[in-house]
């Protein structure tokens, strides 16, 4: 974990200084952008430099060309790169292997031969915000013109590795300003309080759930009733908690320099519905995917069965982002039928409404409905869908 | 731009910037003072070895300061200063507290002389007892360590894993000596390691921030004396592991007890003890005679790495025990193998006496009960060990010039 | 509005600077102590050592 390492709480506090102490906003620039180099080269190496530097670079350009074929065509070069370096063992294995098992073990063989050791790192991040830039500046908005500009949007050490993803609309004039005067002291303070915070989630609650889980886990079948009620809750909160301090301590860095990110979370387990839930929880990502993925599909514009399948399609996307596993893409599903479900079921004949009544009179039940079903889904998240089955099950005696 | 960007972040609205800056100075100061007052205190009034729960067995990780504060308020300045370093043999896994070899090697050598138990379970030599004395070489000039090794068997100049960071500690702080060996053998290694490079790109900044924040120190108190803060093996639980260190007693049992009969000289260990015993085979060959040649190779590789071991000055107070395996192990031993077994040591004596340590092999006139498996000696062997070791530090002491 | 703030507006106006300046300096003092003890825990290895005796 990067922000967990003495390398990397010297170099912060190396580049945080250096960014307030140096007096000429030009120099500023390039202090930042030479931090979040050196930040990258160290922590990807040579291997996973060169990818986001050939992306960045086509990027830049499709953006600035304001051609549409170009900016398609770096669309279609970034979502490739995530697929060959993020998925390729998975389709083969998933699509491939079923059809010609032969061919798949061929193709594997030579993917192992082409691809690093690691994807490169944060592809899953910038690939969406490179992707992000270059709808948007479909769209018609404005490109980034200054490259130091750019390359400090795609490779912005805070953000990098764990998110949030950004707009580049509302990171830019925030890089502007800090770059044009040192960061003020509510802004110095409320980071280190937040990367504080962060810390404090990370290794005072997740890092010891980590280890209680990774303990009691395995046996979960010999524990009481409570026991297993205990490990559920302990997965439940331990990923919050894990991911949300990652999320702190990236904002808060960023806060430092003067940087304004989006907030990622926002009280997810106080969420009284699934679409509450995710108005909470990885809001940058769900935000994503509702504005690329979602709405371009057709959202909730042509009826409620197909809202439905647009939600689905939409969040087996989000699962498959987190990992090249099926578990994620059930996961996701999951989450696609549950807010599907969540959003049509005032709509069914006779039983809709009087539910829809019940729910909004009696809030705690619509609380209890939305956790159990996010918590059991983190079962789907991080077991194969057999095990997360097995395990609900028996906390219900079943 | 499309619907609806992200929220950003919201300030805390009651944060006062410069009081809460003012607050974060003031706090890292006064924790850098209290480790720094900490890294001077023994803090273990009735330490006697490093057991499991003060170890890094159970994410304790003593410190080299720790260690060294502990030999302070224990050896008096006209006293010899007698470190025991090595692994779980030194240690005296199957002797109880109360009756651990050292405490016997203490009153057989008398009041001259101060022995200290800084043996950790699967150390090398180099590691943990071997630092705290060259740390200490200045403030304790009269010193010996002691510290034991297998026969055949190569040793690192910079200790091994996981106890590795206390030569660190001791390296990068600049309170080691200066070695060029040591040092080209810790270059080359790392040059050739690329996890170890990667790891040492961690250790550098983090002993920068304890030299000013001195918060290994600190929170190793806190763990010791006033609660846990981490998960560990025998404590993996909350509210368990918030108990603190100091109420964990040495868990080690007596070895002779009928008790722990059934625990001692297990018969499903039987096949891989005997595979070790017979481990030092591949580096001979018999020679025109019949006797047992070590392989040249493998002579020289010893020679290389046992001369770069320790610095040059601290090779003559380094008094190398060789740990020879239990009788109820070695009679299974064909006369042949037997023979290599005693030739390898009796090697590994002179390769170790070579290379300027005083050294010697024990063991070879225990008995069963002497032992608790097949390396570990039990109380009855520990105090064999104290009265073979004995007059081995005497000599020494002699030969140093350490008592008139 | 939250139990927090209702709280806080019981109290005089001249006391409110007063409480937030301490609680800032507390939040310090407390920001100090888990950076403090970030370090010592980030330096511990993940994974537990376990001992096999050889």
């Amino acid at each position: 974990m990067i922000f967990t390492t003495y390398w990397f709480l010297a170099f912060a506090l190396v580049a945080a200084a250096g960014f307030r102490l140096i007096p000429s906003a030009w120099y500023r620039q390039w202090w930042l952008v030479l931090c979040c180099a050196l930040f990258h080269w160290h922590y990807a190496g040579p291997a996973g430099v060169a990818p986001i530097i050939v992306l960045m670079a086509v990027t830049y350009g499709a953006g600035l060309s304001r051609q549409a074929w170009a900016q398609v065509a770096a669309i279609v070069a970034c979502v490739a790169a995530l697929c060959f370096y993020k998925y390729l063992a998975f389709l083969i294995g998933s699509l491939v292997a079923p059809l010609d098992p032969t061919l798949a073990v061929r193709l594997a063989g030579t993917g192992t031969r082409l691809l690093p050791s690691l994807p490169p790192l944060g592809i899953s991040f910038f690939v969406f915000e490179f992707v992000h830039y270059l709808i948007e500046v479909r769209r018609g908005h404005e490109p980034i013109r200054n490259p130091l500009r750019f390359v400090a949007f795609a490779i912005f050490f805070p953000s990098l590795v764990a998110g949030p993803i950004k707009r580049y609309a509302q990171f830019l004039p925030s890089l502007e300003r800090a770059e044009e005067r040192a960061a003020p002291a509510s802004d110095v303070a409320n980071g280190l309080a937040q990367v504080a915070l962060g810390f404090a989630k990370k290794l005072l609650v997740a890092d010891p759930l980590t280890t209680y889980i990774d303990h009691y886990q395995p046996l979960y079948d010999s524990q009481t009733l409570t026991g297993k009620w205990v490990i559920f809750a302990a997965i439940a909160l331990r990923i919050l908690t894990d991911f949300s301090g990652y999320s702190d301590i990236a904002i808060g860095c960023a806060l430092v320099l003067g940087i304004r990110l989006p907030a990622n979370f926002n009280w997810p387990y106080a969420a009284c519905s699934v679409r509450d839930f995710w108005t909470r929880w990885h809001i940058s990502l769900s935000l994503w995917i509702r504005d690329y993925v979602y709405i371009p599909l057709g959202g909730g514009r042509r009826g409620w069965p197909r809202r439905i399948l647009n939600g689905a399609a939409a969040f087996a996307l989000c699962g498959l982002w987190h990992g090249p596993a099926l578990h994620f893409v059930d996961w996701g599903l999951y989450h696609g039928v549950g807010l599907g479900i969540c959003t049509a079921y005032p709509h069914l004949p006779a039983i809709g409404k009087p539910l829809a009544a019940v729910v909004r009179r009696d809030a705690l039940a619509g609380w209890v409905l939305t956790q159990l079903f996010v918590w059991v889904g983190w079962l789907l998240f991080f077991y194969p869908a057999g095990v997360a089955v097995h395990m609900a099950r028996q906390l219900f005696g079943l | 731009m499309s619907p609806g960007s992200p929220p950003l972040s919201a300030p805390i609205p009651w944060l006062r910037p410069y009081w809460f800056l003012a607050g974060l100075g003031l706090g890292l100061i006064a924790l850098g003072w209290a480790g720094r007052v900490v890294s001077r205190t023994d803090y273990h009034p009735d330490f006697v070895r490093f057991h499991p729960m003060i170890s890094p067995e159970d994410a304790y990780y003593p410190t080299l300061d720790e260690m060294c504060a502990i030999a302070r308020s224990r050896c008096r300045p006209d006293q010899v200063l007698v470190i025991v370093g090595g692994n779980s043999i030194l240690l005296g896994i199957w002797q109880p507290e109360a009756e651990v070899w050292t405490k016997r090697l203490q009153q057989l050598l008398g009041d001259h002389y101060c022995v200290l138990n800084f043996a950790f379970r699967g150390a090398s030599p180099t590691d943990g007892g071997a630092v705290v004395a060259e740390a200490l070489r200045r403030e304790f000039p009269r010193q010996i360590l002691i510290v034991n090794e297998a026969a055949i068997t190569a040793v690192d100049s910079f200790g091994r894993e996981p106890y590795r960071y206390v030569f660190w500690q001791g390296y990068f702080g600049g309170r080691l000596l200066d070695s060029v060996a040591r040092t080209t053998d810790i270059d080359l290694t790392v040059a050739d390691q690329a996890p170890l490079r990667r790891h040492l790109e961690e250790v550098r900044p983090s002993i920068w921030f304890d030299r000013v924040l001195h918060y290994q120190d600190l929170w190793n108190w806190v763990t010791f004396e006033w609660f846990g803060t981490l998960p560990s093996p025998r404590e993996p639980a909350f509210p368990g592991y918030l108990r603190p260190r100091r109420l964990y007693p040495d868990p080690e049992v007596d070895g002779t007890s009928p008790v722990y009969a059934k625990d001692t000289y297990r018969p499903e260990a039987f096949p891989v003890e005997m595979q070790i015993l017979r481990g030092p085979g591949p580096y001979y060959k018999q020679g025109p005679g019949g006797t047992w040649e070590l392989a040249e190779v493998t002579r020289r590789d010893l020679s290389s790495h046992l001369a770069s071991a320790f610095p040059d000055p601290l090779k003559p107070r380094t008094l190398v025990l060789l740990s020879q395996s239990s009788p109820f192990y070695r009679r299974h031993l064909t006369p042949l193998e037997g023979e290599l077994l005693q030739r390898s040591f009796d090697d590994s004596v002179q390769i170790w006496r070579d290379a300027g340590y005083p050294c010697f092999a024990y063991g070879s006139n225990f008995v069963d009960a002497d032992y608790g498996d097949r390396i570990h000696l039990t109380k009855l062997g520990g105090w064999k060990l104290a009265a073979q070791v004995a007059p081995e530090v005497e000599e020494l002491t002699r030969n140093l010039g350490y008592l008139k | 509005m939250s139990l927090a703030h209702r709280l806080v507006r019981r109290l005089p106006a001249r006391v409110r600077p007063f409480l937030a300046a301490a609680l800032s300096l507390l939040a310090g003092l407390l920001v100090a102590l888990i950076f403090d003890y970030v370090l010592f825990r980030i330096g511990l290895p993940s994974k537990p050592f376990i001992y096999v005796s050889f």
